[in-house]
């Protein structure tokens, strides 16, 4: 009995800190901020929330957790259209996490692998990148290496970081958007133009992202491989 | 364990009331009106003549059908897109059209990350997040801009 309270206390508080952090999202324009230099793009610190949930609940509580998120925030802050969005993110981000939340090491092969592809598209449509699309290039590149190394360091390495996880999550939100995107704009071209750089960008957040929840189960003292407390400081 | 969940979760509380202060409104802002010209408006063209000097174009695609708009040989000139949604609210977006490129004006979309998009240009196009697009995402609205002979291509390859 005490441990089902206790899950629903911790349910509780994930759903109210994702509509919290989802409203800070929506309150700090990123977009704007860098001068409309990625469209709509977000700090996704709401999704961190899903991070956490992924290492402390069963993947069915993980499920309904992002599915109260989606439908409160969108009646809260959005429209219809706004729930089908993040929905699609929230279902393909999670699915991906919950897949490999056991085994970081093949997330971040796999984000290192996208992003790899998707330089290769962006300087295959332009070869010699300029302005805006240098800087995407380079964070995608940044994003790729990253990738890689976090993949050798934790298959051959002692590193045990959740970061792969973190970086898999967001670059599967973006490929959930963009798909929606394109199939609601019937612009299929938004899949080889608009999603390479979105990668490389979701990849950049993705990391970051994943240090911050990686500081607060380590502050929390919850070992990410087991989901239990008690364990050691992962300094 | 406990006493630092409850300090965590405080903690974000507090963030997110400064943030909320901070940053004031954050609700979605009020839909803006776009400016009645007033002037008769550039039609949509849906097919390019022998003699038309253009050298460039804007095609606009919505749910409601698609056209080109040429961009002008000198001045700038702009032009509104009005649409009604499904959900019976009018969609307002006002282009500006230059000899050189195109930007997105006006919108009453939410959000109005269209007019963050910025300036198209035959320069500019390849080193665009967006290459030579602006999207409107709320109102399914997208503008690209074409050189004649692109536009020609999409015409005869049929649009989309």
């Amino acid at each position: 009995m005490r441990k089902e309270t206790g899950k629903i206390a911790l349910f509780g508080l994930l759903v109210a800190l994702a509509l919290i952090l989802g409203l800070i999202d929506r309150a700090v324009p990123v977009s704007a901020l860098l001068g409309g230099f990625i469209p709509g793009i977000k700090l996704g610190l709401a999704n961190t929330v899903l991070l956490y949930a992924v290492y402390l609940m069963d993947w069915k509580s993980c499920v309904l957790l992002m599915l109260t998120k989606v439908v409160l925030s969108g009646l809260i802050f959005g429209s219809l259209n706004a729930i089908l969005y993040s929905l699609a993110g929230g279902t393909l981000s999670l699915t991906v996490m919950l897949a490999v939340r056991k085994k970081p090491e093949n997330a971040a092969l796999g984000a290192a692998v996208l992003s790899g592809a998707a330089l290769i598209l962006i300087l295959r449509r332009n070869p010699r990148p300029g302005g805006q699309m240098l800087i995407i290039a380079i964070l995608t590149g940044l994003a790729g290496i990253t990738g890689a190394v976090l993949w050798a360091l934790m298959k051959f390495g002692p590193l045990r970081s959740i970061l792969g996880t973190s970086l898999a999550g967001a670059v599967a939100h973006n490929v959930g958007q963009v798909l929606v995107a394109s199939a609601v704009l019937h612009l299929p071209r938004l899949m080889t133009t608009y999603l390479p750089p979105l990668i490389g960008a979701g990849a950049a957040v993705g990391i970051l992202t994943g240090l911050v929840t990686e500081r607060v189960l380590a502050a929390l003292r919850i070992h990410p491989e087991t989901g239990k407390g008690g364990g050691k400081d992962e300094e | 364990m406990k006493n630092k969940l409850k300090r965590f979760f405080g903690m974000m509380v507090i963030t997110a009331a400064i943030l909320t202060a901070f940053t004031g409104n954050l609700m979605i802002p009020a839909a803006g009106k776009a400016e009645e010209t007033g002037q008769e408006e550039q039609p949509f063209l849906v097919q390019i003549a022998e003699n038309d000097p253009s050298i460039a174009y804007v095609l606009v695609q919505t749910n409601g059908g698609a056209g080109l708009l040429p961009l002008p040989l000198e001045g700038e000139y702009k032009r509104t897109v009005r649409q009604v949604m499904d959900d019976g609210t009018e969609a307002v977006n006002v282009l500006h059209l230059t000899a050189d490129g195109f930007w997105m004006e006006e919108s009453n979309c939410p959000g109005h990350d269209c007019m963050e998009e910025g300036e198209v240009t035959l320069e500019n196009r390849e080193e665009r997040i967006l290459w030579n697009m602006v999207i409107c995402l709320p109102h399914q609205l997208v503008a690209e801009l074409l050189t004649r002979e692109e536009a020609e291509r999409m015409l005869s390859d049929g649009i989309r």
